[in-house]
């Protein structure tokens, strides 16, 4: 707690002291090198060395994080096997490829001799017991904005950058705000964030990029969670025709598009305007800097053509990654 | 004796060494082989408690307990299978084929979606799958599929063919209902569900192998008692009680053997299909008719083939396992159809 | 019964499905008043009720209920050629073997056509159906045989099946389909298409009922009576398959009508093969369009798979059937 109070008062030099004394006080001296106690999603306190230098990533969050820091980490898993994200460069190629985020390749994890391991909670819980014998095993939702933030925040903290962590966020939440002033206020493009399919599975307004879109003025068709529900919801054909979309964001899996073949597909506003996007994987695994900012500039230029410019996610991304790990 | 036995195919004396030899070459190959290569003198340091940290955390924590955990519950399946073959006299049956494993999925759906869902009011939590669960969970959907067709057989006095065919049935609508529930509630985590379903031993630890071995254990222990009248099972009911069996009760213990054998196996790795079907079948081959024979034959050779089976799945399938269920399933269809079609 | 009270019956089921067809127009994610759905059902516009009946309801509606039409008589044919209570599409292997290599296609191969899915389907099928009954010698063997054959190669491609999904990841939510089978989005196009292959095998039990009828005794009889097994089996289990093929690319695995949907129809006891095979599939298609009216309203917005309505419906009256002794094991015991 302490340590929190002193990284909001911006004080670096009192949270330096603190996260000495925090460490001190957690650690006994047997440990031979320094480490930091981290509470994830689970609730659990993990002791995590206080400068991982290999840190393996289950989801694209760490990656995100840890190249918005210009560390590289060594092992990370895919979304669709042979498409590194472009919103990080296609750098996620260079490190081991341990499979899908729902069934990380334990060997490979092992061999590739990770220090931290970050996990997207809901897939790899499960077999956490064997995840934390390979290494410090840190599990956060990253689902939602809310939780975006705290995560960055840990994250950053834990990588030995707590200021630049806080910067992020800042400079995230300005850029949102900024984003939003600019929008157009009389308009309000109803949206949906989904998987393509047979039925396609949308996302509700907490989920981290679906509140981005809203925060800029959009309405999601999805709405609200339902309490103890999910953070996305099969809908079906009526509910889309019956709430009309306006712009339609789709993830981008493959060449295979079967909800183009249902029968309203045609009716749906988007697609007679021609605003179906297919967008990339910032949009499903939005809760690191860099793919919530690119998706953010994005969602504004798709609900607002006209006020906000075309986004390069290359380019985008070249800003927002240091030169020294690009290569 | 020569004339009379030539009609009966004596079993080599070699077939048990040999088979036996085969566990350990298997359970060798199983440690040493893997997607990461470990250098041979690398496995044996780890193996020993020595060695790099990376070798020993893949060797005793990831490949060990796996392997340890498949063999168990290969031997249960294989066990679980000759046992209702016997029984049932039905050449084909197998704990997937009689409903046991179906049960399992489906009260593994059922708890899934009861604790995700039901027991979670907090709105923002998404709460994980409960895998240390699971196996308990199987174990009694299995017993209740069991107990579901033995109540319906029993009615029909335990005519085998009626008892095969509410299996059949029992476990198509328990299928059915199962795959349901999943596709109306968990397609958010379907990847986890999907990869039990078909059978997986990824990620199991020692907790899974000793869940196993106390109902292992208790399955050899009851070998002794229930040796002979599984030997007089194998006649019909009439036959049987001719020996003075009590045809009914033995009946009902070894089913309720094979059923626990079966559901707890299916609990703690899914339904791994056609091992239970296949591997008696096998250790008849080697053994012949020499009964005695087969059932050590099979409890090994349950083994041997869920161990080759997984290693070939962790090696094939890069770094996406292929999940040993669909192993079992392709590389036993050859057998099982040249099986099938030499039954009379 | 006599051919007036058949007539009579397979009228009436006809008669209650279109009424829950007609029924199923009104409630969904926006609930339509009957006087709303009357008005467009005779003047379509391009309003969104008139969308909601012409291209979601209706075509969902009437697809399911070829598809039950399909399934049932296909169950029908099958239970006929084996003289086997227990065959239908989904024990005999038939629609794992058409369900299996089309996720395949989907997931490796999206360069082809759905156009192409029903034949793709329909060889899945024979091939599976071929091995089957090759297993259970053309079904003449032991009952037992064709059932555990079936299910042997159902698990078989079943495997299969869950491998591709897995290995399609993330997707595998939309793949689900697969598994359960389902009727949401389906259009007139998929009606069409899948039209043909049911048509050709309704009317061609329908015209071949005499051959069918036939084969309800056993071989011997049956050839005694002029019929050329050798010709007629591949024809008649060809034609089992054909509404098999045509469904599955469409609506996946529906379970259990095939086999269910017979059996009630001959407890009816109407008067001949002829009106068996015409009372089969009235109720096929009253049974299906029931479970997709089920399955598509008790979960607004949500959509549950309708296979889990047709197996609570049809696995019991299936456990019933084994039960009572109502089927007849030629060659029970060992």
């Amino acid at each position: 707690m302490s340590f929190d109070f002193a990284l909001s008062s911006g004080r670096i030099v009192l949270s330096g002291l603190l996260a000495a004394c925090a460490i001190l006080v957690t650690v006994p001296a047997l440990a031979d090198d320094a480490t930091v106690t981290v509470t994830d999603d689970r609730g659990v306190e993990v002791q995590v060395p206080a400068q991982p230098k290999r840190i393996a990533s289950i989801s694209y969050f760490a990656d995100d994080v840890a190249l918005a820091l210009g560390i590289k980490p060594v092992a990370s898993t895919y979304m669709v096997d042979g498409r590194p994200p472009e919103f990080l460069l296609g750098l996620t190629k260079d490190m081991v490829q341990i499979g899908q985020r729902a069934k990380p390749n334990l060997e490979l994890l092992s061999e590739a001799k990770p220090d931290l391991i970050v996990a997207i909670r809901r897939y790899t819980v499960g077999n956490a017991p064997q995840l934390e014998k390979i290494a410090p095993y840190v599990a956060w939702n990253m689902e939602l904005l809310d939780g975006s933030d705290k995560e960055i925040e840990a994250l950053s903290k834990v990588l030995g950058k707590p200021e630049r962590g806080i910067e992020l966020n800042k400079e995230f939440r300005a850029h949102l705000a900024e984003i939003a002033a600019k929008a157009p206020k009389d308009v309000h493009p109803r949206y949906a964030i989904m998987w393509g399919g047979e039925v396609p599975f949308a996302f509700h307004d907490e989920n981290t990029s679906a509140s981005i879109v809203n925060a800029i003025g959009g309405e999601n068709i999805a709405g609200a969670m339902t309490p103890g529900g999910e953070f996305g919801i099969d809908l079906s054909l009526e509910t889309m025709l019956e709430k009309d979309p306006e712009v339609l964001f789709i993830y981008d899996y493959g060449p295979d598009r079967p909800h183009e073949n249902n029968p309203i597909w045609s009716q749906l506003t988007a697609v007679k305007n021609n605003r179906v996007f297919y967008v990339g994987d910032q949009w499903v695994e939005t809760n690191g800097p860099i793919a919530r900012e690119i998706m953010l500039r994005e969602a504004a230029h798709y609900l607002y053509p006209d006020v906000f410019p075309k986004v390069d996610v290359r380019s985008e991304a070249a800003k927002l990654i240091p030169a020294e790990v690009q290569n | 004796m020569n004339t009379k036995a030539s009609t009966v195919r004596q079993p080599s004396p070699w077939v048990l060494p040999a088979v036996l030899t085969l566990v350990l070459i298997s359970f060798l190959a199983a440690v040493f082989l893997g997607i990461v290569d470990i250098p041979a003198r690398d496995v044996l340091s780890a193996l020993t408690g020595s060695g790099s940290p990376e070798a020993r955390s893949i060797i005793l924590d990831i490949r060990l307990p796996r392997i340890v955990t498949g063999i168990l519950a290969g031997v249960q399946f294989a066990l679980a299978g000759l046992l209702l073959q016997t029984i049932t006299r039905n050449p084909l049956a197998d704990p997937s084929l009689m409903g046991v494993s179906q049960g399992a999925t489906l009260t593994v759906t059922m708890f899934l979606l009861f604790t995700v869902y039901l027991a979670n009011p907090d709105s923002h939590s998404v709460n994980e799958l409960p895998i240390a669960w699971l196996p308990p969970a199987g174990m009694v959907g299995g017993m209740i599929a069991g107990g579901i067709i033995y109540l319906l057989a029993f009615r029909l006095d335990l005519s085998p063919i009626r008892i095969t065919l509410c299996g059949i049935a029992v476990g198509a609508v328990m299928h059915a209902l199962a795959i349901g529930l999943i596709a109306g509630w968990g397609s958010a985590r379907i990847e986890i569900i999907l990869e039990w379903m078909s059978g997986s031993f990824y990620a199991r630890t020692w907790d899974h192998a000793l869940f196993l071995l106390p109902f292992t254990v208790v399955g050899f222990a009851m070998l002794p008692l229930i040796y002979r009248p599984l030997v007089l099972l194998r006649f019909d009911a009439a036959v049987a009680r001719s020996f003075g069996l009590s045809y009914r009760r033995q009946f009902s213990l070894v089913l309720l053997l094979s059923c626990a054998l079966a559901a707890s196996a299916v609990g703690a790795v899914g339904p791994i299909v056609f091992v239970g079907l296949i591997v008696p079948h096998l250790a008849r081959f080697l053994a012949g008719r020499h009964f005695p024979l087969v059932l050590p034959l099979t409890i090994v050779l349950g083994a041997v083939i869920v161990t080759l089976g997984d290693l070939i799945g962790r090696l094939a399938g890069g770094a996406e396992e292929i999940p040993i269920g669909v192993v079992t399933a392709v590389t036993g269809v050859p057998v099982l159809l040249a099986l099938l079609r030499k039954i009379p | 019964m006599d051919a007036r009270k058949s007539s009579i019956t397979v009228g009436l089921i006809v008669v209650a499905t279109i009424l829950i067809i007609v029924a199923g127009l009104l409630p969904g994610a926006k609930m339509l008043s009957i006087d709303a759905v009357l008005r467009v059902l005779v003047a379509p516009d391009g309003k969104i009720e008139s969308i909601l009946v012409w291209t979601l309801r209706l075509p969902r509606s009437l697809t399911a209920a070829v598809a039950g039409a399909g399934l049932a008589v296909s169950g029908y044919i099958l239970q006929s050629l084996t003289r086997n209570p227990l065959a239908d599409p989904g024990i005999t292997g038939v629609t794992a073997g058409a369900v299996a290599p089309i996720v395949t296609c989907f997931v490796f191969f999206p360069s082809i056509s759905g156009h192409l899915y029903p034949f793709v389907g329909l060889a899945g099928g024979l091939a599976a159906a071929t091995v089957t009954f090759w297993v259970a010698r053309g079904g003449t063997g032991h009952p037992l045989h064709l059932a555990l054959g079936g299910v042997s190669v159902s698990l078989f491609l079943g495997a299969i099946t869950i491998y591709v999904l897995l290995f399609a990841g993330p997707q595998s939510t939309a793949l689900l389909f697969w598994l359960v089978g389902g009727f949401s989005g389906r259009s007139w196009a998929n009606l069409l298409q899948m039209l043909p292959w049911v048509l050709s095998g309704v009317l061609g039990a329908l015209i071949l009922y005499r051959v069918i009828a036939m084969f309800s005794l056993d071989d011997r009889s049956a050839a005694g009576m002029g019929v050329q097994l050798g010709f007629w089996k591949p024809v008649l289990l060809i034609l089992g398959i054909c509404p098999v093929a045509g469904v599955a690319p469409i609506a996946g695995p529906v379970a259990f009508v095939g086999l269910a949907a017979p059996h009630i129809a001959r407890l009816l006891r109407p008067r001949g093969t002829g009106w068996e095979i015409g009372l089969a599939a009235a109720i096929g298609s009253l049974i299906v369009t029931t479970a997709d009216l089920i399955a598509r309203t008790v979960a607004i917005p949500k959509e549950l798979p309708v296979g889990i309505i047709t197996a609570l419906l049809g696995g019991p009256i299936f456990v019933y059937l084994i039960q009572r002794g109502r089927l007849d094991f030629r060659s029970e015991g060992p």
